[in-house]
C-alpha cells in the first residue's frame, strides 16, 4: 500500500488511478477510496481529486488478543489489496496461509464467540437432533460443540443426534478427519476408549460451503456458524441454510457486523475470490425474509443472532 | 522462489565423485520412482550409475521437483561385468554406513537375502557368523523346501549349524530370523510379508530401514503393520527437508509441540534441514516412533514444506 500512498502525495484523479494501478475492478478500488476518505487518511478536493491527508503515522500495534498467525495473515491480506484492483485474489490457504488459519481458528476469541452464541440459542445443545456447524474450519468449533451436547445429554441410547461439520476447505476437512479427537481433548476429558466407544456420534466432517450443502432439503434441526457468512455471499448462503433446514428448525450463531467492523477490514477479506464482505443486521434481516425465514433475534453486542424458519409450510 | 534446473548435482556416496545426471534424459539413470506430496514436496528417486576403476557405484538419490538432490536412499558398490554370478559364488553382504546390530534380547540373527540378485542385508547378525555362508546355506534350504512343497510353508523352519531358522519367503526375497526366544516371532509374523515383497516402488532394500525396525521391535514388540509398512516404504525418511516458511520454524515448532510434545526435541533440526527423519528414527527416539509418526502427520496436513 505504500506505494499507492505515496502516488496520492499528489492530487489525482480516479482514471489516473486507474491507469496507474492497472485496476480492472473499479468497484474494489472506489470501497478502498471510500475507507481512506471515511477517516481523513485521504482527502477530495473540489474538483474530485484524491489526495493524501495530512501527514500521519501509518504503523499500526495489533490487538493484544491477536497472535503471531493472526497478526501474519493480517499483514499478507493487507499486502494482497493492491494486488486486488487488477483482479488478483489471495489465495486463503496457499503456502503459509492454511497454518495460519488453522491457528489463527484456535483462538480462545473464537471459543468465546461459540460460547456465547450457545448461551443466546440454548435449546440445541439439550436436543441436537440433526446437527450442522456450517464453515466448521479445521474441526475445533465442532469439537466444543460436540462437548458441549455431550455433557448436557450423556447420549442416551435412543437419542435423535447427528453432528456434521462442513467446510468449502478440502485440507481443513483433513486435518478436522484426522485430529477430531485431539481437538475434543481441549474441552472435555475424554478417553480414546470412551470416545472410541461412542462410534455412533462421532461428527462426519464433508466439504461443502453455505451456499451448497450437500444434504436433502429440510435435513438439520440446527444449522449454526459462528464468524463465517462475512466470507460468502450473504443472501445465496441464507436461501441454502434455509432449503436444509427442517420446518421449525433454527439457524443460530454469532457473526460481527457493521457498524461495528471497520471498512478496512471488509477491504481485506474481499481480497478472496467469492468473499461478500461484512454487512449490516438490517441488510441480515432483509436477506433473511428473503429467503423465507420468519422470527429473528439479535443480541447485537455479542453479535449473536437466531433465525427460525416457519412450522407449517 | 526455487528455479527448476534439468540437471541435478550430487557426490557419490562410495567414492566421494562430484557426479551430474540430466532428469530429462531417460537413458542418464537407471529407474525412477515418483512419490506422493511429503510435506507437501514432490519428490522423485532415482538410480544412476557411474564406473570407477573396476567398481561400478550405484547411487539411488532423492530429487526434488525443482531439480535439487535431496538426500541418498542407499549407495553401494559391484564389480564391473565380466564376472558373472553363479552358484558357486557367495552372497555379497550389502553394506552401508550403519553399523550392524551385533545381537538383540529377542533376536539372534535377522538376514533378509535375495534370491535373485545374490545379496544379503545382515540386519542383526553376531560378528561370529558369516551372513555370506548362512545365506547360501539358507537358499539352498527354501530350494529344496519349494521343490518339494506345493505350498511352502510360512515361515518354513530349518537348521542351520546350532541355530533354528525361520524363514519368510517370497519369489524375490527371504527374510530369515533365529529367535532367543518366542517374544517377537508374533510380531514378525505379522509384518514379514510386507518385509519380503518387493514393492515396485523399492529399488533396493534399505538396510538402514530393517536395522531401524528390528531396534524399535526390542523396545516395542507390538509395533504396528502400518508404522512397519511407512518405515519400509518411505524414502522421504532420507530426505532433508526445507520450509521457505524459515522464520515461521518456532512458531510451527510451538504449535506442533502443543499436540505432540516430541516436537520441541526433533522437529527444528528437522525444518532445518540438520537431521532427517531416519537419523532420528535411529537416534535415541526410535522407540518414540509412533510419536514420530504423528508429529510428521500433523506437520503434512497443514502443508508446511514445499
Amino acid at each position: 500500500m505504500t506505494s499507492f500512498l505515496d502516488y496520492l502525495l499528489q492530487p489525482r484523479e480516479f482514471a489516473e488511478i486507474v491507469n496507474e494501478f492497472h485496476v480492472s475492478d473499479r468497484e474494489y478500488l472506489h470501497l478502498l477510496l471510500d475507507a481512506l476518505l471515511d477517516d481523513n487518511t485521504v482527502l477530495q478536493n473540489e474538483e474530485g481529486q484524491y489526495q493524501l491527508g495530512p501527514s500521519q503515522s501509518f504503523e499500526i500495534e495489533p490487538p493484544s488478543f491477536f497472535t503471531e498467525s493472526v497478526d501474519g495473515l493480517a499483514k499478507s491480506m493487507a499486502k494482497a489489496v493492491v494486488d486486488r484492483f487488477s483482479g488478483r485474489f489471495f489465495d486463503a490457504t496457499a503456502g503459509s496461509n492454511l497454518f495460519f488459519f488453522d491457528d489463527a481458528l484456535a483462538m480462545n476469541a473464537y471459543s468465546v464467540l461459540r460460547q456465547s452464541a450457545l448461551s443466546f440459542v440454548p435449546e440445541p445443545l439439550q436436543r441436537p437432533g440433526k446437527f450442522l456447524d456450517l464453515g466448521c474450519g479445521s474441526g475445533s468449533s465442532t469439537a466444543q460443540i460436540w462437548s458441549l451436547i455431550m455433557k448436557n445429554t450423556q447420549f442416551q441410547p435412543g437419542q435423535d443426534f447427528q453432528m456434521v461439520g462442513i467446510d468449502i476447505d478440502e485440507n481443513f476437512i483433513n486435518i478436522a478427519n484426522e485430529e477430531f479427537y485431539d481437538f475434543l481433548k481441549d474441552y472435555i476429558d475424554i478417553s480414546p476408549e470412551t470416545y472410541s466407544g461412542l462410534n455412533g456420534q462421532h461428527p462426519e466432517f464433508k466439504i461443502g460451503s453455505t451456499e451448497q450443502i450437500p444434504y436433502p432439503d429440510g435435513y438439520f434441526n440446527h444449522i449454526f456458524l459462528s464468524q463465517v457468512l462475512h466470507w460468502t455471499d450473504l443472501k445465496a448462503s441464507l436461501v441454502e441454510i434455509y432449503r436444509a433446514l427442517k420446518p421449525g428448525g433454527l439457524f443460530f450463531g454469532s457473526n460481527i457486523m457493521f457498524p461495528r467492523i471497520s471498512h478496512y477490514m471488509n477491504l481485506m477479506l474481499k481480497t478472496i475470490e467469492g468473499v461478500g464482505g461484512f454487512f449490516s443486521k438490517e441488510e441480515m434481516v432483509e436477506h433473511g425474509k428473503a429467503a423465507g425465514f420468519s422470527k429473528f433475534d439479535f443480541c447485537t453486542p455479542t453479535t449473536n443472532f437466531r433465525f427460525q424458519k416457519p412450522n407449517n409450510l | 522462489m526455487t528455479i527448476a534446473q534439468s540437471a541435478t548435482e550430487f557426490k557419490c556416496k562410495v567414492c566421494g565423485e562430484p557426479l551430474k545426471f540430466d532428469l530429462t534424459n531417460p537413458t542418464a539413470f537407471i529407474s525412477k520412482s515418483d512419490h506422493e506430496d511429503f510435506f507437501g514436496m514432490k519428490l522423485t528417486t532415482y538410480r544412476v550409475a557411474h564406473d570407477s576403476k573396476d567398481e561400478r557405484h550405484y547411487n539411488t538419490v532423492i530429487v526434488d521437483h525443482a531439480g535439487f538432490f535431496r538426500g541418498h536412499r542407499d549407495a553401494y558398490s559391484e564389480p564391473l561385468s565380466g564376472i558373472t554370478p553363479s552358484i558357486d559364488r557367495g552372497y555379497w553382504v550389502f553394506h552401508e554406513e550403519s553399523e550392524t546390530i551385533e545381537q538383540t534380547d529377542n533376536v539372534v540373527l535377522a538376514l533378509l537375502i535375495s534370491r535373485t540378485d545374490r545379496w544379503v542385508i545382515d540386519a542383526v547378525c553376531p560378528n561370529n557368523l558369516n551372513a555370506s555362508e548362512i545365506a547360501t546355506l539358507v537358499i539352498d534350504r527354501v530350494e529344496e523346501a519349494w521343490r518339494v512343497y506345493n505350498a511352502i510353508p510360512q515361515p518354513m523352519e530349518a537348521r542351520i549349524a546350532d541355530m533354528e531358522i525361520h524363514a519368510w519367503t517370497s519369489e524375490k526375497r527371504i527374510l530369515c530370523v533365529s529367535f532367543t526366544n518366542g517374544a517377537l516371532k508374533p510380531t514378525i509374523d505379522s509384518m514379514a510379508s510386507h518385509i519380503v515383497t518387493e514393492s515396485e516402488d523399492s529399488i533396493i532394500p534399505q538396510r538402514r530401514l530393517l536395522n531401524v525396525i528390528f531396534r524399535i521391535l526390542e523396545k516395542n514388540p507390538d509395533m504396528s503393520p502400518t508404522i512397519l509398512s511407512r518405515i519400509l516404504n518411505e524414502d522421504m525418511l532420507f530426505a532433508t527437508l526445507h520450509t521457505p516458511y524459515e522464520d515461521l520454524i518456532p512458531r510451527i515448532v510451538q504449535k506442533t509441540a502443543s499436540r505432540h510434545p516430541i516436537a520441541k526435541e526433533v522437529l527444528g533440526p528437522l525444518l532445518r534441514g540438520y537431521t532427517t527423519l531416519i537419523e532420528v528414527l535411529e537416534d535415541k527416539y526410535g522407540s518414540r516412533y509412533d510419536e514420530i509418526f504423528k508429529m510428521i502427520d500433523f506437520v503434512n496436513r497443514r502443508k508446511l514444506l514445499g
